[in-house]
């Protein structure tokens, strides 16, 4: 059953990332980012699932917080992978209900400049505060916040008899305050650990308070009774998207439209299942569009291939029916144009040769996309509440950048599942011990005495746990109280690793962990006598060494830790790697040569039994 | 245009002793004795060739203030001379204090910045604000900055693309209808001209006095924030018309215990210096 796992985890190996084949070397060099910008400009932060984000911050005095080069590098991906040349607030624009009253906040008042708040202990509870220098009459304030924020569950799915895979997955957040009037507004980006961004903004402070109105269909009664109503309003945020798809010369941008067909399905529930058909169309010229029901867009770098043959891109998650379409300036979900230096804000264009000019100006000539930039407006009406009074709880309006094959994988994938790519229907799980029919599951296979075994390959060293005893001892200080066994004391990377531990009680999950860098193997169910029995493929770029394996049982807390050594490839250990995990062909070979030896042996022995035999006969 | 200073990257030490006192006033606002300055400026020069900022009493010149307007008496562009910044910023980062002072510097050298004219009526242009100029479309990974003035004599916005690295103004533009934020001068101004309003000053100050237990509302009461957003006349606002052409503001009055004053029924017209009712 070792044989078959090596086969299928090494096929997986080389189907799930052509990433791993990229040399460890190559992250050395200084990324794009890194020589864009330097200091406290640049942000380079690595994850705790162990995928990172890089990219270069700026406070503008209009638009506030300006992200430009964007990267992201998967965990298994040897470098940075561009996705963003530049993001940024590029309007917000807030009319009242009762038409007396319209700001465009981002031109006509500033979201950075003077209006940057200094960040507060409250701001940033657990993240690096930074500065920069954002007006002449303040200087350098502490202006960004940018640390590491959990976000819940990453993934989980509980495969029968092989594990419970499931992690927390976790953000890099940065985020801006600037208060602008009685409002104050959070700019926030979520840069999450499997490559989605979440753009928002956030509104807080307070209602106008210049704005009531007697109007009752035009505000809500804040006062007692039915009186003082606080007028609705719009809050319209606009951002520009500037796409550089793994740096990208050109880009594509691309609508998906699902139609039914108008035919329907006959086997579910209803009796009536519409057939649907999606079309991929290419949005070839510079214009605005409404994101409709089963409609979407996403930025494609059709020269940029993930390991499946598939073109990278990213997907624009907008709420739908949200713009405020009633002016020219706010009605529409995306606008994209080609990318222009004098085209900067949405609405009321700040630069000179385009004065006063707007997304419905930059679009009016119809050129083709060549460097596509996304305008994306979410709008929020806002029909206030009696909860809304001083201080005003945050409400949140955004978007989501989603990549769609960057990875040919989940980014965050556990090595238990990297086997799984496309339809594997008929294809048994690695992970699952095939029970022979005469040995019990649980039980190490032992030695007959004078019985070679057919597994044992020929030059191979140990693959006993060593003699001093079943248990490695804990490294430190822990409170170890399970053991760990592993299948071999050498591995090389790539190889594959067996791990039998105890200790832990019947039936609960036991998460393992490779350390130092900490590597998730997954999440194991322990068997009836709290043991637990997993293999998993040694990473190609795992550094040589001592490594060390921890689990932990999340029922009982019970840990149990060991060491083993990753070692380099030589050409024996090659051979042996080849008994142990290799292809069912070397493996028959070995065994087939084993037999033939044995084979002529015996017929050599039969030969002189005979012929001894004989030769006594005829003595 | 003839530079007093050489650009970057040529002698150091030349750049550092070239600080005058004068170039340098902005930077040491808040030193009261001149002997005081004079070490200062000693320091300085070593600090900013070392970069030794935290043995220095001295703020960093990338990172203090500097004259927020070009009306004030230590505006850069009221200079004899701001020598370029000790170290030039990569072509993404953010904004340091000392290559804002200089390019301000080096805007108010060109014939642009001279034959314009400032908020008060005075020769010219009135400074915005300057940014990082977008990156993306120059490859040679050169410091540009983007800087906005205001012609009050034209009613242009102006734009200025320097190239801090080289030392040179690369573009110049000039539109008209697009009204940035204003600044704390055109703010200040502007609530000037609003209290001297007979109208607009007797209702501000009823209002201030209902808040204050009867305090007088005058242009040096200083228990107010003031803050202020470009007006641009729209199909609700009638009296401002001319507002977008011409650069209007329209303020908000914060007392201090969180009341604003109802200001929203007015626009300033800082172009004319006219107080304008708007319905």
């Amino acid at each position: 059953m070792l044989k078959r796992f090596g086969s299928l985890a090494l096929a997986g190996a080389v189907m799930a990332g052509g990433l791993l084949l990229v040399p460890a070397g190559a992250a050395s060099a200084q990324s794009v980012t890194e020589a864009s910008c330097s200091g406290d400009s640049l942000v380079k932060e690595t994850l705790t699932a162990g995928s990172s984000w890089e990219m270069c911050w700026r406070i503008d005095t209009y638009r506030g917080l300006v992200l430009d080069k964007v990267a992201y590098q998967p965990r298994d991906e040897a470098a940075p992978m561009m996705v963003l040349d530049s993001i940024a607030l590029a309007q917000l624009n807030v009319p009242y209900d009762t038409g007396a009253t319209e700001y465009n906040d981002v031109t006509t008042y500033q979201v950075g400049g003077r209006r940057l708040q200094a960040i507060t202990d409250v701001d940033c509870p657990t993240g690096e505060v930074r500065s920069a220098w954002t007006d002449a009459a303040r200087g350098e304030i502490p202006a960004i916040c940018i640390g590491e924020e959990d976000s819940g569950l990453a993934y989980r799915t509980n495969i029968t008899n092989d594990a419970l895979y499931a992690a927390q997955g976790s953000d890099l957040v940065l985020h801006t305050v600037s208060r602008i009037g009685w409002y104050e507004y959070q700019t926030e980006y979520r840069f999450h650990d499997d490559g989605e961004v979440s753009v928002r903004l956030g509104a807080t402070g307070d209602l106008s308070p210049n704005d009531y109105t007697n109007v009752i269909n035009q505000g809500w009664p804040l006062g007692e009774g039915d009186t003082d109503f606080a007028v609705n309003h719009y809050h319209s945020a606009f951002w520009r998207v500037d796409f550089g798809i793994d740096g990208a010369e050109s880009q594509v941008v691309e609508k998906f439209d699902t139609d039914p067909t108008g035919e329907v399905g006959t086997t579910g529930d209803t009796g009536r299942t519409p057939i649907l058909d999606t079309q991929l169309t290419t949005v070839d010229t510079e214009g605005k569009v409404f994101v409709e029901n089963r409609e979407a867009y996403r930025v494609v770098n059709p020269d940029s291939i993930n390991a499946d043959g598939h073109a990278r891109s990213y997907e624009i998650i907008v709420d739908r029916d949200q713009a405020y379409n009633l002016n020219p300036e706010t009605d529409y979900d995306i606008a994209f144009t080609s990318a222009k230096p004098d085209e900067v804000h949405a609405s009321y264009n700040l630069i000179p040769q385009k004065a006063n000019q707007g997304v419905s100006d930059y679009i009016a000539d119809g050129e083709s996309l060549e460097d596509p930039v996304a305008w994306v407006n979410v709008g929020f009406h806002h029909i206030n509440r009696d909860e809304d009074q001083s201080p005003m709880p945050i409400h949140w309006q955004g978007f989501t950048l989603y990549p769609r094959d960057v990875t040919a994988q989940n980014p965050l994938i556990p090595e238990g599942r990297k086997w799984v790519n496309g339809d594997m229907r008929g294809v048994p799980n690695p992970n699952i011990p095939t029970t022979p029919p005469t040995t019990p599951p649980t039980t190490p296979p032992t030695t007959p005495p004078g019985t070679p075994p057919a597994t044992t390959p020929p030059t191979g060293g140990p693959t006993t746990p060593p003699a001093d005893g079943p248990a490695t001892p804990p490294t430190d200080g822990g409170t170890a109280t399970g053991t760990v066994e592993f299948g071999s004391n050498e591995v090389t990377p790539g190889g594959t690793q067996s791990v039998t531990a105890s200790g832990f009680t019947p039936g609960e999950s036991v998460g393992a962990v490779l350390h130092s860098d900490p590597i998730d193997l997954g999440t194991y169910v322990a068997d009836e006598n709290g043991d637990v029995e997993f293999q998993f493929l040694v990473p190609t770029d795992l550094p040589l060494g001592e490594h060390r394996l921890v689990l932990t049982g999340q029922t009982s807390a019970v840990t149990a830790e060991g060491t083993f050594t990753v070692a380099a490839a030589t050409a024996a250990s090659i051979f042996t790697q080849l008994g142990t995990t290799g292809s069912n062909a070397n493996v028959l070979a070995t065994v087939g040569a084993t037999l033939l030896l044995l084979g002529a042996a015996l017929g050599f022995a039969g030969w002189y039994r005979r012929h001894r035999g004989s030769g006594a006969v005829l003595a | 245009m003839k530079l007093p200073f050489p650009p970057p990257g040529s002698d150091a030490g030349e750049a550092g002793e070239g600080r005058t006192p004068s170039g340098r006033a902005p930077r040491v606002l808040g030193i009261a004795s001149i002997a005081t300055s004079a070490s200062a400026v000693i320091v300085l020069a070593v600090a900013s060739q070392v970069a030794v900022h935290a043995t220095s009493d001295e703020p960093d010149p990338a990172s203090a203030p500097i004259a927020a307007e070009s009306t004030d008496e230590h505006a850069p562009e009221k200079a004899d001379a701001v020598a370029p910044p000790a170290a030039i910023p990569a072509a993404y980062d953010q904004l340091a204090g000392d290559e804002v002072s200089y390019v301000r510097f080096l805007v108010s050298r060109s014939a642009d910045f001279a034959a314009g004219g400032d908020l008060f009526g005075g020769a010219g242009l009135q400074y915005l604000s300057t940014d990082v100029a977008d990156p993306s479309f120059h490859t040679d990974g050169q410091r540009r900055l983007s800087l906005l003035y205001y012609d009050y004599a034209s009613n242009e916005l102006v734009s200025f693309v320097v190239n801090v690295t080289a030392g040179t103004i690369e573009e110049v533009q000039r539109g008209s209808g697009s009204q940035p934020a204003p600044t704390d001068a055109e703010t200040g101004l502007a609530w000037d001209l609003l209290l001297a309003d007979g109208a607009a000053g007797a209702e501000l100050g009823a209002e201030y006095a209902a808040l204050t237990g009867g305090a007088a509302l005058t242009p040096e009461t200083d228990t107010l924030e003031l803050s202020a957003h470009s007006f641009t006349t729209d199909a609700a606002s009638f009296g401002a018309e001319s507002c977008g052409v011409e650069r209007c503001v329209q303020l908000l009055a914060q007392v201090s215990g969180g009341a604003f004053l109802t200001t929203s029924t007015y626009v300033v017209n800082l172009s004319t210096k006219t107080v304008l009712p708007v319905s």
